[in-house]
């Protein structure tokens, strides 16, 4: 089992997840409400910034939702990885709003 | 002029071709008719023409085009003017782009979506034929849904849109979702045929796919559909319900690409002198999703 530290919709959640569960349905089961939309890589809606942590992840994904650059930045896709190691995540959107705060 | 007849098809992009046709044939299951290139040709049993989904490999998924087909080539002729009038600009996409499609008239909608008319397409017939028929085929696969029925799509001007398919196609509209003083359109449902709505719209990003559904007989069915969609382990967005909107029975679920797809049942029939319903702001929970009154994240923000 890792830990898992997600920042999502303002708030800060820790919770476990195992090497065969993506942190989004790790998240879900334990009712944390991350965004969630298709659970197959194409809508983005679970889209992180990976602040600390290894993962593997799935490449085949909508380009619209997490370009090669994103990829290349530590963004990934919650619905279409798992972890590797404790995991410390933001979503993609506090993350923007977070940045915009620190500008 | 006639009216335009019916959604013919609707063109999806997919990230992996084989593993949405194995998606499309197997728990969908339509039946592949051919291959071209990158894409994919589908048709369910009860349709008579040779495909009413394509599926072509990308690196993002959504809608690549949507068509109507229209009665004679005159009528294409007629609509074809009927755009350009309206001011959006046509083109006329080549015979033998796509497989066994003739040429068909192209432009793009005020909320950046590719559509198109066509009226020539290869005829191969229903799975049942039309002589003595059997009211569905033996050794049908997965949900086997009789047809292509809808597909929602969402945009930010949906006034020009409607008037674009009621002006320029000579669509009616069935139902719109409007702010509670009435000013703002959220939501437009659109017929041409005499269902409740063969093409939508509401509020949201330009160009995207909401969700194309596929029309099955009944409420069971539905349940039917939402039992194979668990045993696939195909990820859900909202399970068996009923909408206000349209009073169909439904189910949502996402293909490999996360294009958004429907079961749907019934629904009341229109005709062309039926008012247009309309839904306010404040009632649209329960105008969607009948029964639990409240919209969902994914519902209204997963879009391909």
């Amino acid at each position: 089992m890792y830990k898992v530290k997600l920042h999502a919709r303002g708030q800060l959640f820790e919770y476990s997840c195992s090497s065969t569960v993506t942190p989004l349905q790790a998240a879900r089961n334990q009712f944390i409400p991350i965004p969630t939309g298709c659970k197959q890589g194409g809508c983005g809606m679970c889209k992180i910034k990976v602040l600390e942590g290894e993962y593997s992840q799935e490449v085949i994904r909508s380009h619209e939702a997490l370009s090669d650059a994103e990829v290349e930045n530590g963004y990934a896709l919650a619905c279409c990885m798992v972890p590797k190691s404790d995991l410390h995540i933001i979503t993609a959107e506090d993350y923007a709003k977070k940045e915009k705060v620190e500008i | 002029m006639a009216r335009v007849m019916r959604l013919g098809r609707v063109e999806l992009k997919v990230l992996d071709l084989e593993k949405s046709v194995e998606y499309y044939t197997k728990i969908i299951g339509l039946e592949e008719t051919g291959r071209l290139g990158d894409s994919v040709y589908l048709k369910a049993w009860d349709e008579y023409d040779h495909h009413s989904l394509i599926l072509t490999k990308s690196n993002t998924a959504g809608i690549a085009h949507f068509a109507f087909k229209v009665e004679t080539l005159d009528d294409l002729a007629y609509y074809e003017k009927k755009i350009e009038q309206f001011g959006c600009a046509t083109s006329r996409i080549s015979y033998g782009t796509r497989l066994a499609e003739g040429e068909a008239v192209h432009f793009i909608l005020p909320t950046g979506h590719h559509g198109e008319l066509y009226h020539e397409v290869e005829f191969l017939g229903t799975a049942v034929g039309t002589l003595n028929p059997h009211p569905w085929p033996l050794g049908k696969k997965g949900i086997a849904p009789h047809r292509l029925d809808h597909c929602l799509l969402t945009g930010d001007d949906l006034k020009s849109v409607t008037r674009f398919f009621i002006e320029a196609l000579n669509f009616r509209q069935s139902e719109r979702i409007t702010s509670v003083d009435g000013e703002e359109l959220l939501g437009t449902f659109l017929f041409t045929s005499n269902k409740a709505h063969d093409l939508a719209f509401v509020k949201g990003p330009d160009a995207k796919l909401h969700h194309a559904a596929f029309y099955v007989d009944s409420l069971h069915e539905v349940f039917k559909a939402a039992d194979l969609l668990s045993m696939y382990e195909v990820p859900f967005d909202v399970t068996p319900t009923r909408h206000g909107i349209t009073r169909g029975e439904t189910i949502y679920f996402f293909d490999p690409s996360g294009n958004r797809n429907e079961a749907f049942a019934n629904g009341y029939i229109t005709y062309a002198d039926f008012p247009t319903i309309t839904w306010t702001e404040d009632k649209i929970g329960q105008g969607i999703f009948y029964h639990r009154r409240e919209l969902s994240e994914s519902f209204m923000k997963a879009l391909t």
